[in-house]
């Protein structure tokens, strides 16, 4: 049987795995033809070889429960263990009060998150907010105030650490007294003693302590106890582990007398008992010379106060400071409530709170954070240094007295330690709050405040060593701060690698901190105390602002304070991979690189570094610039990562979300974030103006929206050939659609004829190739093989040598993707030929 | 040219962005004892809340001033019931004696109840007079005027 000689092949060339994305930094002539020009957005690529059409859909419209007309400036995705993954969102204005909300992700319900710290200053909440979460705890800072959150939604706000109390405890020394023992016996564990005479125990039966005596019989009674029953009797209980006795008489007394030969001094610290936390201790007390006395402690401050009725409160003898703002009062024979809110403070005699407070004339008063739920009171041994817990009380602000409320405390305790009531737990002095900065990060499991006012240079460090009792991620020893010599400069970004912290300065400078942090005590020398070497880089390199940093598999990757995108291993010199989109980073002012924000986000085949930029000079952010790391590591070798730029370089794509308003998509992404949804879905978010949208939308809670303006204009092809002129007779496009559909769904396409002489780069020979007009979509052979050849002429394929015309040194090729929504729309190659014919 | 160096050697130094925390003798459990000084014995039997205060200004927010100071001042005497320092300024830093150092030199808060006036006479107030009368007669030298009789 005669077998038909094969087809007379054409010259032809296919362009494939168009995936080296946007250069508008190489020179064109110089660039392949599987780059994009500038221009292209909203498609991007990856190792797979296609070019994919972006994806967005709106997630959340008015993250606010209602419109606000205000960007979301930042978001923080907040995972607890057993309840859900949330997405943290604050949105605020240049003259709106900020507002702070949640996302449970696992519905998308709101919740919106109000602080119990209220304050009138319209800027308060403000963002960005800077967050880090560590024991399943957010602890927030934007340089105005400082916070927590946890629970679900972190709806529980709490301070970051709670303040010490600024005034000792007030003491009544009164008279003591003492009973002879008429007999007594241990049974079960219980203690009964009979009394020659009524005895009467300050604090009474449950509280107050009495100290036995025995100076002939059995001294195993002998110690000090907290009376069970009989107070103001002449018979009391307590307990008392030991073995049962008979009923005794031994010589000897009890009382609640309190004998010291130097003294006694106290203090006392707020406790959290929510989430054990224990604040630094009050200024001690003088030390108290007991002669057979004991002693009732009242937790006030100093002087008296006034109310009536009003928001003003007015002292007597008082020492008001401005560091109670935020606090709350409790006036003697109120109760508190969040009226009593300190909003402002006049001077050491006037302050003015939320709420009005009800009239006392005279009252003892105390601040306290509304966190607080728990008082730890310490006391020294006689003559001693040391500050060890001796009692604990609930606190109850609701309640009028001190009793109720837990600020008192009575001692009748002459024992010393170990013996009770000293425990073994000591004041906390290193339990300091930090102070309040613009950032947070993490190093070696321990908080890193920096962007502190006033301390520009200086970072601060949470505790671990000298915090035993409480949350050393809400400590900071004062001493636990570093200062770097970087002249005018002040620390703007940290990264922490696998062993080393990077840290940057806004201007040029690049250090690396190795080696652990330690906790610095007066008591130790800083060179023992300290574990940690910094080191100066030699590279120059500034940050541009703390949220432009993100930690990938590859190294730390971020903008420097001059708008370039650099990645540092940690074990080579940095490598700028921002080369390829650097026209468009250069379009940022100076003004507004505080907006970038980076994120790193992998989920299925992306693995990609994101910038948000404020690109073309905008005041907010407008362009996600994507660089997959896949193609990076690809292409280049960790350990060096050098590109010739012209044939190969870091694969980056514009993607450019925003609202659709008025049939017109408005690019717009203030804040960005990488969410992990309790479903397990990862998500890339960016928020916007009572928006927030999936930018890489592919499946899970949203309204996919349609994506105006994707298109990809690749690089010439021709330029190691541009001596010829070369002249197509079709043109192909292969997409991962039916070609018969991509009139309908909207694909169009076109080439550039660019000679050198008539038509150059910036005005081509252009051809616009639109399915249904300009291919030839009939028949071109019978598929039922019974003549002619066996394949269509595809709507995709385009005959341009005849009735369109179109040549040049070099072409380029463009493609203009459907902007509807529902399809991953793909780009997979494109194929161009000079023969009468395509190759079969 | 790589530069290494420790954290300490960076801290705070001479700077005026950190705090000055007390060290040396005004830690009281480092420090020696020294003479006692004024007592309170007779004192009222309230010793009152004493407060530690930031000065405003400088560094950091308020509130953490605040507790700077209560860190630094919070052991050392608190002269007339306050003390108020700028915990940012080393110039600033009280230089006075610890609580402790004051307790181990005798000056620890102490209060003696006053005695109740001594009386004899079972209420009727005569034992006092003739106290007074056994004396100028048994011995006159109580009101004896020296250079009167001699």
């Amino acid at each position: 049987m005669p077998v038909r000689p094969p087809a007379k092949e054409s010259p032809a060339e296919m362009l494939v795995q168009l995936s080296l994305g946007y250069n508008g930094y190489t020179d064109p002539t110089l660039c392949k033809p599987q780059m994009w020009a500038p221009g292209s957005a909203n498609c991007f690529s990856g190792a797979f070889g296609y070019v994919q059409r972006s994806r967005f859909s709106n997630v959340i419209l008015n993250p606010a429960n209602q419109p606000l007309n205000l960007p979301v400036t930042s978001m923080k995705n907040f995972a607890l263990p057993g309840l859900s993954s949330y997405l943290l969102v604050d949105m605020s204005g240049t003259t709106a009060q900020g507002q702070l909300f949640s996302w449970d992700t696992q519905n998308y319900s709101f919740n919106k998150r109000v602080s119990p710290y209220l304050t009138t200053v319209a800027s308060s909440y403000n963002g960005p907010w800077s967050r880090e979460v560590l024991q399943n705890i957010v602890y927030e800072m934007n340089g105005i105030i400082k916070q927590s959150g946890r629970g679900a939604n972190a709806l529980t706000i709490e301070s970051f650490g709670l303040d010490s109390p600024d005034a000792s405890p007030q003491i009544t020394i009164n008279a003591g007294s003492s009973q002879t023992i008429t007999n007594i016996q241990r049974i079960s564990n219980v203690v009964t003693v009979t009394l020659g005479a009524a005895l009467t125990v300050p604090g009474g039966n449950g509280i107050g302590f009495i100290n036995v005596i025995i100076t002939v019989g059995d001294t195993s009674f002998t110690g000090t106890f907290t009376v069970l029953t009989g107070s103001g009797t002449a018979t009391l209980t307590w307990s008392q582990l030991g073995q049962n006795t008979s009923l005794l008489t031994p010589t000897g007394t009890v009382d609640v007398n309190i004998t010291k030969s130097t003294g006694r001094s106290y203090a006392y610290a707020w406790e959290n008992a929510n989430k054990v936390h224990v604040g630094a201790p009050s200024p001690a007390t003088q030390y108290i010379k007991y002669a057979g006395q004991n002693g009732v402690l009242a937790l006030v401050e100093a002087g008296t106060v006034t109310t009536n009725g009003s928001t003003i409160v007015t002292g007597t003898n008082t020492a008001f400071t401005s560091a109670w703002i935020g606090r709350r009062i409790w006036v003697a024979g109120n109760p508190s409530s969040s009226a009593n809110i300190i909003i402002s403070v006049q001077s050491a005699t006037q302050l003015t709170t939320f709420g009005g407070i009800v009239t006392q004339v005279g009252a003892q008063f105390q601040i306290y954070d509304p966190s607080a739920t728990n008082i730890r009171l310490y006391a020294t041994g006689d003559g001693q240094a040391t500050y060890f817990r001796v009692q604990r009380n609930a606190f109850d602000p609701t309640q009028t007295t001190l009793v109720a409320a837990g600020l008192q405390f009575f001692d009748n305790a002459n024992s010393e330690p170990p013996s009770f009531p000293f425990t073994s737990e000591t004041a906390q002095f290193n339990n300091v709050p930090p102070p309040i900065g613009k950032y947070l990060n993490q190093y070696g499991n321990r908080l890193i405040v920096f962007g502190v006012s006033g301390a520009p240079q200086a970072f601060f460090y949470s505790n671990q060593e000298t915090t035993s009792i409480g949350l050393p991620q809400e400590s900071f020893a004062p001493l636990n701060q570093v200062t770097l010599p970087i002249q005018n400069a002040q620390i703007n970004g940290m990264a922490e690698l696998p062993g080393s912290l990077i840290i940057w300065s806004d201007k040029e400078d690049m250090f690396r901190l190795t080696g652990l942090l330690s906790d610095n005590q007066v008591s130790t020398t800083t060179s023992q105390a300290q574990g940690a070497t910094i080191s100066q880089l030699p590279y120059s390199l500034g940050c541009a602002n703390p949220f432009a940093v993100a930690i990938t598999p590859l190294g730390v990757i971020w903008m420097t304070s001059n708008a370039e995108i650099w990645l540092f291993t940690d074990r080579y010199a940095p490598r700028n991979i921002g080369r390829p989109w650097q026209d468009i980073l250069s379009t940022i002012s100076s003004s507004q690189m505080s907006l970038v924000r980076a994120k790193y986000y992998h989920t299925q085949n992306r693995n990609w570094m994101v910038f948000a930029v404020p690109a073309n000079g905008f005041s907010y952010n407008n362009t996600l610039l994507v660089l997959d790391l896949d193609l990076l590591a690809s292409n280049g070798s960790p350990s060096y990562f050098t590109f010739d730029m012209a044939t190969n370089s870091p694969s980056w794509f514009v993607l450019q979300p925003g609202p659709i308003v008025a049939g017109n998509q408005i690019p717009r992404c203030d804040s960005l974030e990488t969410v992990y949804e309790q479903g397990g879905l990862v998500r890339l978010f960016t928020g916007s103006i009572d928006l927030i949208q999936d930018t890489d939308f592919q499946a899970g809670f949203g309204t996919e929206i349609q994506v105006k303006g994707a298109n990809i204009k690749t690089h010439a092809w021709g330029n190691d050939s541009a001596f010829i002129i070369k002249r197509p007779s079709w043109v192909r496009f292969t997409t991962n659609q039916d070609p018969s559909q991509l009139a309908f769904q909207g694909w169009t396409f076109s080439v550039d004829g660019i000679d050198d002489d008539f038509y150059t780069f910036v005005s081509p020979l252009t051809l616009a190739l639109t399915p249904g007009a300009n291919d030839t979509a009939t028949l071109g052979g019978n598929p039922s093989l019974l003549s002619g050849s066996p394949f269509r002429t595809s709507p995709e394929l385009f005959r341009i040598g005849g009735v369109n015309f179109v040549m040049g040194r070099r072409l380029r090729f463009g493609v203009q993707f459907p902007s509807s929504t529902g399809q991953n729309f793909q780009l997979r190659s494109i194929q161009l030929g000079f023969g009468a014919a395509p190759p079969r | 040219m790589m530069l290494d160096y420790n954290p300490a050697q960076v801290m705070m130094g001479g700077g005026s962005g950190g705090p000055y925390i007390p060290t040396g003798n005004t830690a009281p459990w480092i420090s020696p004892p020294v003479q006692a000084q004024q007592q309170f014995l007779g004192q009222s039997n309230i010793l009152g809340p004493e407060t530690v205060r930031a000065t405003e200004g400088g560094p950091f927010d308020q509130s953490y001033r605040q507790n700077l100071a209560t860190y630094a001042g919070g052991l050392l005497q608190r002269p007339g019931g306050n003390l108020t320092f700028n915990p940012t300024d080393a110039k600033d830093i009280p230089q006075g004696q610890s609580l402790l150092e004051r307790a181990l030199g005798g000056g620890a808060y102490s209060y003696q109840p006053p005695q109740p006036a001594s009386d004899n006479s079972g209420g009727t107030g005569i034992t006092d007079w003739q106290d007074w009368l056994s004396s100028f007669r048994d011995q006159g030298n109580a009101f004896r005027m020296p250079n009167l009789l001699e």
